[in-house]
């Protein structure tokens, strides 16, 4: 319990209570200028989060649609030129004589087709038009993808066939081919030149 | 003419609560002068003691909504001012509460009140925040050991020694401005 005389400390306490002190400055303006900050702060601040929110959506949803519009034409641009070709080749290519080289080369294109195919038919219906507009080009891609390493071949092409050599990587591994050579050992023959060559009946298969 | 002003006094809680500009200013002016006065036994510097009134203020009228009339509004913002004080003490002063001493030996000198005339904020500037501090909350604020420990993050033991150290401090002061005035006198 506190004791109620007169120390010093009630003392204190007394002089304490009794004054008043004014203030030295204009206090006043400063507390109203502190709440108006405060009043005016708080919408500021939800503007600001909208608009920066607004931006943000904005922005994302520009970058996924660019994204998703590139991507959608890459798959087009894909299944329009690779299938054309092989259905070219599927259809012109006779018995024919192929070398050593070719053999590793553009089979694996021909089984793409095989798998590619069906998917282009699904979609849209193979266009004699199309086709015509697109040949000389598969035909440059095919060339560039069998040419060999000594030949110049326009860097557009390459970037061509580049394409169609990852896609060949990831898609498409068939051991039959790889086998090709070991079924087929009596067909293969050596020529003058010293390389091997097989000749085949594709249709006969 | 009572009767009017009894009105007023209730009806200003009510219109605080609604914001008033009128109302603030109205409250502003009853009671700045008496919470400077408490600012300025916590803090020594009179700038920063008008700051913490500043403060005080803008948060009395932000969170007058959680007045809820059961005390005066004076008391509840009086409490206000004092927290702000302590915040004030806390953030910008490192304040040790070092020494522990028994409670058995904290017991008061039997000593008569002061005679003469002083000046109480005079002998509270040269206290020690820490002391200053317990000192207040317990003489002014009339809180408890338990509240002042609560308040001030302390064991109970260590708001008892600091108000006995406050106490004998202040006693100290006393004294050797009573020497020196006496000296000056002769």
């Amino acid at each position: 319990m506190k004791k109620a005389n007169h120390t010093l400390s009630e003392q204190i306490r007394k002089q304490i209570e009794e004054r008043e002190t004014a203030p030295s400055r204009d206090l006043w303006s400063e507390i109203q200028a502190q709440a108006g900050n405060s009043r005016i702060k708080k919408p500021g601040i939800n503007r600001l989060l909208l608009a920066a929110c607004l931006i943000l959506t904005a922005g994302l949803s520009v970058i996924l649609i660019f994204n998703h519009k590139t991507a959608s034409g890459m798959q087009t641009a894909g299944t329009k030129s690779v299938p054309t070709v092989l259905v070219k080749e599927k259809t012109a290519v006779p018995p024919q004589t192929l070398t050593d080289d070719r053999m590793s080369m553009p089979q694996p294109i021909e089984n793409i087709a095989i798998k590619e195919v069906p998917v282009r038919q699904e979609t849209e219906p193979v266009n004699p038009v199309d086709k015509k507009d697109i040949l000389p080009a598969a035909k440059e891609i095919f060339s560039a993808a069998t040419a060999p390493a000594g030949d110049i071949v326009p860097a557009g092409n390459i970037a061509q066939a580049d394409s169609v050599d990852t896609r060949k990587r990831k898609k498409y591994v068939d051991p039959s081919t790889l086998l090709f050579s070991v079924e087929h050992k009596d067909v293969i023959e050596k020529t003058k030149g010293g390389s091997n060559v097989a000749t085949i009946d594709l249709n006969t298969k | 003419m009572k009767v009017l002003s009894g009105n007023k006094n209730d009806d200003l809680p009510r219109r605080l609560k609604k914001q008033d500009p009128a109302a603030q200013k109205i409250f502003y002016d009853r009671n700045v002068k008496k919470f400077l006065s408490v600012s300025r036994s916590y803090i020594s510097d009179v700038y920063q003691a008008e700051d913490c009134v500043i403060k005080a203020f803008c948060k009395i009228f932000r969170s007058i909504e959680s007045f809820r009339g059961e005390g005066s509004l004076e008391g509840w913002a009086r409490r206000i001012v004092v927290n702000e004080c302590l915040n004030f003490i806390r953030s910008h002063k490192t304040v040790f509460y070092l020494d522990d001493i028994h409670p058995e030996h904290l017991k008061e000198s039997e000593e008569p009140g002061p005679d003469a005339d002083f000046d109480a904020q005079e002998l509270l500037d040269q206290l020690p925040d820490n002391y200053r501090m317990v000192f207040n909350l317990y003489v002014l604020e009339e809180y408890s050991h338990q509240e002042i420990a609560g308040l001030l993050n302390i064991s109970v033991t260590a708001s008892k020694t600091q108000l006995f150290r406050a106490k004998e401090k202040l006693r100290k002061i006393y004294t050797q401005q009573q020497r020196a005035l006496s000296h000056e006198k002769s």
